[in-house]
């Protein structure tokens, strides 16, 4: 009877198994909604897209003066892969799997706060039609009138409050090397072997580092410019609490999950190619 | 909107040139003396031309300029004019107490200055020398206004933005269309003139970045020579060396950034802003476009810097021994404002135009344009009562580097829909901007062109004349070309006062200088790979204007 004991034993724990397997992708899809709503609420769904259109538009002067038809390839894989709709996709379905009930409550409850109201249309309206044309006159009218340096700090110490400069030169990094690597899937003239790969990347770290601080705290300024000061301090003071800092943490981790997978795609399709 | 040349969107690696400017007080003109052709005229060395280039002669000098120094100094030495011309400039203003305009500023007779009388009784009270229809009857000017875009956009995007396109009428689905095309438009300018800013920004901190790295290697100041003989061992040199090149290269420098911010500003403040509406100023009723008598007598208005320079090219006092010479030496210009920073109004264009024709003018010059015209009736009325009454209106063909057989550009000459109307105004010369180098780049980057829409070329590039404030100043683009077109025209007129306004035009057109070998890099507006076109193609007279064989042929044309 020892086999049946066996069987019945390895059995259970498969049923186990999958019912925690089940539970979790049940908890997952639950969380969708949350994780779209904060996507949204964000306004992490026009981020997403930020970095690699930098790179793109970059990539796209050929600075690597490849040949036009190689250059043009590279280019079109690129958008295809880095999508901003299958990049949305994957964030929010790798913050859905971080999500526990408990956290998405206390989410929730954050979002519909008065004061993160207005920090989350500030942030949305940031990328309407109207609020870019916004931004040119408030970046102009900042530079002709500068904020008060206690303004500046403020926005300041939300920069440093978070982990927004570290993800985003990681994912900097993640899409250039990308891009480096599918160059030399297209390439006929051009190759880098990976230790100057390595290099190129830790040079574009280094070189970055200070300037997307510096980019991040003045696009903050101009973002914050309708919102008042005692607003942005509540919406700080939140970043520094065990739900901000979760919410934070899984925020990095999803954009990191979904420029990966993007990645991915982009090296599977010049691999084919 | 006037066609000014607006420069320099830079990326880490791709780069646009941009116009040099230097205002300059009370200059006494630099005049190249014309001297047999000079081989070693360098033109791949040349950052700049002499200031009189575009009234130089291509065999003495070697420049293409229009002849009209030779054709003063041969072939109208011993003639006087025999009749002063009134050209019309329906601008954004004129500074009328320009030292090197005001004798050639058009003043009404039959008005009695400042006695609040329309004496003439032309509907206009004290246009002594010209209208402003962008002005209150309170004195009060139009300075920005919004692009014809963002007009349409702000009357369609609430109807259109939600609607639900399967219950259209076929009037509505027509109009949907239209709201599309300006809504794509609407939403591509937004972003490329955030992504300018932005762009213009990052050159301005990599120039300090580059500035600060030079003048620490080289202990103080260094030239252009420096730089370029530098030998970078690292990346910060070689970074510095990269940026400071382009900069001097392009005559970069902090005022010219600082101008580019503030225009982009403006336009993201006031021309793109569909919730901005300034026409309360001028209070006439806007939704009655036959309207005719509003504005005030102010030609001069807040910003005449276009105006003055258009102005200046079609008639700057000459031989005074001050600024420049205009093409023409005995005309009268007659300022009609009607042009706002932004766009113009049909209501308004209509308007200057049957206002210019009413008070005398025998040519007018129109440096402005837009690529959407839903008042074109009226226009058309206009330009049609301009055409039936013999006075020649010249057009700029517009700054877009487009073809403009395939993209709309209003004015047009065409009546009707803009590419099947099957009849069109005879008095009309649409004018593309040639400039001074002798190559593939002989037509300005900046132009736009059409073998069936833009008639002929004309000097646009790097043209010095008149600014306020008895200043001078370059410029570039369509709008300095036209009046080079409209200055010809008057002189044509006061030496041949017999020949028609439609002779003028014909002479003008067939006495054009061809360069039928010439390859022409094509202007584009986007990215993608330059294309090599002939001359010919780019117009329909094939040729460049040219004021010495014009009136060769007035002359043969007269005698007939």
């Amino acid at each position: 009877m020892k086999s049946h004991k066996i069987v019945r034993s390895t059995l259970t724990l498969l049923i186990a198994l999958l019912v925690l397997d089940g539970t979790i992708h049940a908890q997952s899809t639950e969380n969708e909604p949350v994780a779209a709503n904060i996507a949204e609420h964000l306004a992490l769904d026009h981020q997403l897209d930020e970095i690699p259109e930098d790179i793109r538009l970059q990539f796209e002067q050929n600075p690597l003066q490849l040949p036009a038809a190689e250059n043009s390839q590279l280019i079109t894989a690129f958008k295809d892969a880095y999508n901003d709709s299958l990049l949305l996709h994957d964030f929010k379905s790798a913050f859905a799997d971080s999500l526990t009930p408990e956290l998405s409550g206390k989410l929730q409850d954050w979002l519909q706060r008065e004061s993160t109201k207005r920090i989350t249309d500030a942030r949305q309206s940031f990328y309407t039609l109207d609020g870019k044309r916004n931004r040119v006159i408030t970046m102009y009218e900042m530079e002709q009138e500068p904020p008060s340096q206690d303004r500046v700090a403020l926005t300041q110490s939300l920069t440093d409050t978070t982990s927004v400069v570290e993800s985003t030169v990681e994912s900097s990094v993640i899409i250039l090397r990308s891009m480096i690597e599918a160059v030399n899937q297209i390439s006929t003239q051009r190759t880098f072997p990976d230790s100057q790969i390595d290099a190129i990347a830790n040079n574009f770290r280094t070189q970055i580092q200070g300037q997307i601080s510096r980019q991040y705290a003045n696009q903050m300024l101009v973002l914050f410019h309708p919102v008042d000061s005692a607003t942005i301090q509540d919406y700080i003071a939140f970043w520094g609490t065990e739900t901000g800092q979760q919410l934070d943490q899984y925020i990095s981790h999803s954009i990191r999950q979904a420029y990966e997978a993007a990645s991915q795609r982009f090296m599977e399709s010049v691999s084919t190619d | 909107m006037k066609f000014r040349l607006f420069l320099l969107s830079v990326s880490l690696f791709i780069i646009y040139g941009c116009s040099a400017s230097e205002p300059v007080t009370r200059s006494q003109p630099q005049l190249s003396t014309p001297a047999p052709a000079d081989p070693s005229v360098d033109f791949s060395e040349m950052l700049e031309p002499p200031q009189d280039w575009h009234h130089l002669d291509e065999d003495r000098t070697r420049f293409r300029g229009i002849s009209s120094q030779l054709a003063y100094e041969e072939l109208l030495k011993d003639r006087s004019p025999e009749q002063r011309v009134i050209v019309a400039v329906i601008d954004g203003g004129v500074d009328i107490n320009h030292e090197d305009l005001k004798a050639n500023i058009w003043t009404n007779e039959d008005e009695v200055p400042g006695n609040g009388v329309d004496d003439d009784e032309n509907g206009y009270t004290d246009d002594v020398h010209g209208w402003n229809f962008i002005g209150g009857a309170d004195g009060q000017n139009v300075d920005n206004d919004t692009f014809e875009v963002t007009r349409l956009y702000a009357k369609l995007h609430p109807k259109y933005a939600d609607a639900d396109t399967t219950t259209f009428t076929p009037a509505e689905r027509k109009e949907y269309a239209l709201y599309k095309k300006v809504e794509n438009e609407y939403r591509y300018q937004i972003n490329k003139q955030l992504e300018q800013y932005n762009n213009i920004r990052s050159l301005e901190q990599s120039m300090e970045r580059a500035d600060q790295i030079l003048t620490d290697y080289f202990d103080g100041n260094y030239s252009y020579e420096d730089v370029q003989k530098l030998q970078p061992t690292d990346q910060q040199t070689a970074f510095a060396q990269n940026v400071m090149s382009y900069v001097m290269e392009n005559d970069i420098d902090s005022t010219l950034i600082a101008e580019q911010k503030k225009q982009l500003y403006e336009f993201m403040k006031y021309s793109y802003n569909p919730d901005f509406s300034p026409r309360d100023i001028v209070g006439d009723n806007y939704e009655d476009p036959s309207e005719r008598y509003y504005g005030n007598s102010d030609v001069t208005g807040p910003d005449a810097s276009h105006g003055t320079h258009v102005a200046g090219i079609i008639g700057a006092i000459r031989n005074n021994g001050t600024g420049m010479n205009g093409v023409a030496g005995n005309i009268w210009i007659m300022p009609v404002r009607a042009v706002p920073d932004g766009d113009e109004r049909d209501k308004d264009v209509a308007n200057a135009i049957r206002y210019a024709v009413d008070n005398g003018a025998q040519v007018i010059n129109m440096s402005f344009g837009k690529s959407y015209s839903p008042y074109k009736a009226e226009v058309d009325k206009a330009i049609r009562y301009a055409d039936e009454n013999g006075v020649l209106m010249v057009h700029a063909a517009g700054n877009s580097s487009e073809n403009t057989d395939k993209k709309e550009n209003y004015p047009t000459d065409t009546f009707g829909d803009y590419f099947n109307g099957d009849t069109s105004a005879k008095l009309w010369l649409s004018v593309g901007a040639s400039g001074w180098h002798p190559d593939s780049a002989y037509v300005g980057s900046f132009s736009n062109y059409g073998d069936h829409h833009v008639d002929l070329f004309a000097p646009g590039v790097d043209i010095y004349s008149t600014i306020p404030g008895n200043k001078y100043k370059r410029n570039q683009g369509t709008s300095m070309a036209a009046p080079v077109v409209s200055g010809t025209a008057a002189v044509i007129m006061s030496y041949y006062p017999d020949l028609s306004a439609a002779q003028v035009r014909e002479i003008i057109m067939q006495s054009v200088v061809k360069y039928p070998e010439q390859m022409i890099t094509l202007p584009q507006s986007g990215p993608g790979d330059a294309q090599m076109v002939e001359f010919g193609t780019l117009s329909v007279s094939d040729g460049e204007i040219n004021l010495y064989k014009a009136l060769q042929a007035a002359e043969e044309m007269s005698s007939r």
